[in-house]
């Protein structure tokens, strides 16, 4: 396997008024391609910042992260949305689906910034949804389908640009067991068979056994790594 | 061949994004139809208002009145002046005028009668709908009068009739005969024309004018002799007050321009306070969604691309209430049904020009109520905002 994700000497630090406060610490990480990395710590460890800092959505304060050859801190901009919109699927917690658009105009938004034909945003946007299961559930709007359902809504959001790396930050916090065992299987059948890349923050053990790679951080410093 | 990102999504969803608290667009909308509506209706009154001036100005027309304001509408001008007007080199014609107002059949309507000379009014400017025949009778006719078509339809009046105008206050009652109709078309439409010396014996002041109109042979000409006109009568009993009719009318836009200032104001202020509601309104709509902005921005729409959507849904809003005031206060205007109080058929109307304008208006009017939430809305960072905090 070859390395999607470098970080090494990587600090992130806040300012409160006068005092800084170190969020992550001299942090070095590689996830190879093809992996299922599962993040993991308590509270204010730090892993939902080194996401955000992964994802281009925050800049480090030191060190360097280089996602694809990439050094991400580099990007201005223009380029770091260009980037995230071709590189970066992403799953959160509470879904985050525009409520006034169907499930298939939700897989759609990310395909809206491409310049692509309609007929080719359709062909993608009904593949991906065949991917998870909800072909015949794409004009539900999200009030309209179960949490389960939403997330995988969203997970084909995360997919239909045939990102890099999908980054999944509490994937099954909101769900029951059963519909967080349907959301986590999908994921990893994507991973195994799709050969697709993810990294995940979660509290949640369960989840966290279906990676292939477990990485702990505690007070912003990387603790154990466990496979 | 180049393909571009899909407007026609983005557009979907902008519609989407307006139509989501169906109350509170609903709300949004009927205060921009309000506004528009007013703002219309002023552009309209003031449209109304510069025609009919610039409507009753000719360019070969001077006017001249008493150089004391408040002799206006008080017959003060010697009618002797009319010959020496009439002998001044340019001059083409010379006639005196004064007025008297009252009330038609209707209590409360208003008839405004213009006291003429017959021959030289006639000779100064040709009336439109006034047969020669009709004209000669006026001229004939000390108690004759030529009736705009207005004044005959609001009070159910027709040529060959016996009329009384009735005085308001001290003014006596007008006994007319009217000898021929004016068209609606001229600008003494909306008036009567009697023999002043007729007005003169029932109401008093003979040999006396509130004005003089006449014409000059080019309209170059007007500036020089109204000035040559003043310098002659400037140590007479009664010093005058000479203007071409153009710079007359623009004068009384002039009196007229606190009011239309204050009319312009009025309507402005409208639309401030619109920018400020729909504002309020989009504002309240980009907190709500301030997950869903964070979302977007991380799926990789720019902070222009955000600011685009916020704006265009306030611009779209804007429109649309802009659009339906403007068209409901035209459509009201062109009816015909809005007259002016007390000023018999002066009706007001409106025009294509008003309504584009007001129409066009709503959109810098959405523009600016979105651009504060907009600019607001891609200011937080984008890990904060996915939180949903506020």
């Amino acid at each position: 396997m070859t390395a999607l994700v470098e970080i090494s000497s990587l600090r992130k630090s806040y300012w409160r008024g006068e005092s800084e406060v170190p969020v992550l610490a001299d942090l070095d990480l590689r996830v190879e391609r093809g992996e299922f990395v599962a993040l993991m710590g308590p509270s204010g460890s730090g892993k939902s910042t080194l996401l955000n800092l992964i994802a281009g959505l925050d800049q480090p304060t030191e060190g360097s992260l280089r996602i694809a050859g990439h050094e991400i801190g580099s990007l201005g901009d223009r380029a770091l949305d260009r980037w995230r919109n071709r590189s970066i699927g992403f799953v959160f917690q509470f879904y985050n689906l525009v409520p006034v658009l169907s499930a298939f105009e939700n897989v759609e938004v990310p395909l809206l910034l491409w310049p692509i034909s309609r007929e080719e945003r359709t062909l993608r946007v009904a593949a991906a949804l065949r991917v998870v299961g909800l072909v015949e559930r794409m004009d539900h709007r999200p009030g309209e389908l179960s949490g389960g359902e939403q997330q995988r809504v969203a997970i084909a959001r995360a997919l239909v640009t045939d990102p890099l790396l999908v980054l999944a930050d509490e994937p099954t916090g909101d769900l029951d067991e059963r519909n967080a065992d349907e959301v986590l299987a999908l994921m990893q059948l994507l991973n195994r068979a799709g050969g697709k890349t993810f990294v995940m923050v979660t509290h949640d053990p369960r989840a966290a056994a279906q990676a292939g790679r477990i990485v702990r951080l505690e007070k912003g410093r990387l603790v154990d790594e466990a496979a | 061949m180049r393909r571009f990102t899909s407007g026609a999504g983005q557009l979907r969803m902008l519609l989407r994004q307006v139509l989501r608290s169906p109350r509170r667009a609903l709300l949004t909308f009927l205060g921009l139809v309000v506004a528009f509506f007013l703002f219309t209706s002023l552009e309209s009154v003031l449209y109304t208002l510069e025609g009919l001036l610039a409507q009753s100005a000719s360019e070969t027309g001077i006017f001249m009145r008493p150089r004391s304001r408040a002799s206006f509408f008080r017959a003060a001008l010697p009618i002797r002046y009319v010959e020496q007007v009439r002998d001044m080199d340019g001059v083409v014609e010379a006639s005196p005028a004064r007025f008297h107002f009252g009330a038609g059949v209707h209590e409360g309507s208003f008839v405004a009668v213009v006291g003429v000379d017959p021959p030289s009014y006639l000779r100064l400017r040709a009336l439109e709908g006034v047969s020669e025949i009709e004209a000669q009778a006026f001229r004939g006719d000390r108690r004759g009068a030529l009736v705009g078509a207005r004044i005959l339809a609001s009070n159910g009046w027709k040529v060959g009739d016996e009329v009384t105008v009735r005085g308001r206050g001290r003014v006596p009652d007008l006994s007319l005969r009217i000898v021929g109709d004016i068209g609606e078309g001229d600008r003494m439409g909306r008036a009567a024309l009697a023999h002043i010396d007729y007005l003169a014996q029932v109401m008093g002041g003979e040999g006396r004018a509130a004005f003089i109109q006449a014409r000059v042979a080019h309209p170059s000409l007007a500036l020089a002799i109204a000035r040559s006109l003043d310098e002659r009568f400037a140590n007479f009993a009664v010093p005058t007050r000479t203007r071409s009719e153009r710079s007359h009318a623009a004068g009384i836009l002039a009196n007229l321009s606190d009011v239309l200032v204050g009319l312009r104001t009025i309507g402005y202020l409208a639309l401030l306070i619109t920018v400020l509601v729909v504002g309020n309104a989009v504002a309240m709509g980009v907190r709500e969604r301030t997950m869903e902005i964070g979302t977007l921005r991380a799926l990789g729409f720019g902070r222009g691309r955000v600011v685009a959507l916020v704006v265009g849904e306030a611009m779209l809003l804007s429109l649309a209430g802009g659009l339906a005031g403007a068209l409901g206060a035209y459509a009201l205007f062109e009816s015909g049904w809005i007259e002016v109080p007390r000023m018999t058929d002066l009706r007001l109307h409106s025009d294509a020009s008003v309504l584009a304008r007001s129409a066009l208006l709503s959109l810098p009017v959405g523009a600016l109520a979105g651009l504060v939430p907009a600019f607001s809305a891609v200011r937080r960072p984008i890990s904060e905002a996915l939180h949903g905090a506020d």
